[in-house]
């Protein structure tokens, strides 16, 4: 277990090897833009892959590629061509990858996200109508303004219990949709 | 498993294990499995109850993308500090000892919140001796992973142990 022999010693004092460990830290950070696009797009595949139940050798097949191309792509690391993504969006059938065209809308798929916002909507909506409802009110009466508004917002909390009910683990990515 | 070397990483500060003369940078190997989606994904699969469980919502994709950032975050500091810090970095792997020894094992993380990313290490004299890392999602270490990390740390102190007491260690410089 211990070192006894000098012999040992010396060839645990070899001199420092490359440490590629801090180049590939520098890389990543001058190149963390297209990376990150990297790792989202590889996500969307392997999500898609269980989806339709395929393995890495039967989208290598679809797209016409060999099986360590597509190895590659799944780890999320590659500079992905625009012909290889054309490919996956083929071999897949859906758009893995795309660009919106002026027709289109980014929508969030978060239901959560989406479920805020709609309440929130509904919430400024309901304001809008109340406070104009107690505006035609007090031109009507001469009733005390703080009460008959804080007894009009207490409809508020029902919205975001709701909202906040729906689960959050739903898919989180973005996608494009037609308008 | 046997540790066959103890390299400098960073000299007089920063050093790694090589196990069974293998020659394979440990550091090298956890940015890869770290910055790797393939690999990750299959990792919180495999614990994907270990990840339901860390206390706030994960999807897989989230939890990946997170590690992701992470190592890069963890890997960027201690290549930008160059070995400055390191006492900031690593801390007793046992949270209730509040002093540091040497011979003693600890862990690395850098300053994020519910970042789960662990290298781990033992400490001599001012000096960090790398043996491993791993994810750590649970608060105890009785994952498989997690005690192959300890049985590592275990070896090296007890190699360090026999060494200093056959005066022996000077050598290395430590």
């Amino acid at each position: 277990m211990s070192i006894t022999s000098k012999a040992e010693f010396e060839k645990l004092l070899s001199p420092p090897k490359e440490e590629k460990w801090r180049e590939g830290a520098e890389f990543r950070k001058a190149n963390a833009d297209w990376l990150n696009l990297s790792a989202d797009i590889a996500l969307k595949v392997m999500d898609e892959m269980d989806k339709q139940g395929i393995k890495g050798t039967e989208l290598a097949a679809r797209m016409g590629v060999s099986p360590q191309q597509v190895s590659k792509i799944l780890k999320g690391r590659e500079n992905l061509k625009l012909e290889t993504i054309a490919k996956l969006n083929q071999a897949l059938g859906v758009k893995i990858f795309a660009i919106p065209s002026e027709h289109e809308i980014i929508v969030k798929s978060d239901m959560n996200s989406l479920m805020k916002m709609l309440a929130t909507e509904m919430l400024k909506q309901h304001i809008k109508m109340n406070l104009r409802q107690v505006s035609q009110k007090k031109q009507e009466v001469n009733i005390p303004e703080r009460p008959a508004i804080e007894q009009d917002f207490s409809f508020a909390s029902g919205y975001v219990n709701v909202a906040s009910k729906i689960s959050s683990k739903a898919g989180e990515s973005n996608y494009a949709m037609a308008a | 498993m046997r540790i066959s070397s103890i390299l400098p990483v960073i000299p007089e500060k920063l050093f790694r294990v090589t196990y069974d003369d293998n020659g394979e940078n440990l550091l090298e190997l956890l940015q890869d499995q770290w910055t790797d989606t393939q690999w990750l994904r299959d990792f919180f699969t495999e614990f994907r109850k270990d990840l339901n469980d860390v206390g706030e919502p994960f999807t897989m994709t989230s939890a990946v993308k997170q590690t992701i950032s992470d190592a890069d975050a963890l890997f960027l500091t201690l290549h930008e500090n160059n070995g400055d810090n390191l006492s900031d970095f690593f801390k007793p792997l046992d949270n209730r000892q509040t002093t540091v020894t040497d011979n003693q094992s600890q862990k690395g993380r850098i300053e994020r919140p519910r970042t789960w990313l662990r290298l781990y290490a033992v400490h001599y004299d001012g000096k960090y001796i790398i043996t491993g890392g791993a994810i750590k999602l649970t608060d105890g270490m009785n994952r498989p992973h997690l005690k192959e990390e300890i049985y590592k740390l275990d070896l090296l102190r007890k190699k360090l142990k026999l060494d200093i007491n056959q005066g022996t260690l000077g050598y290395l410089d430590l």
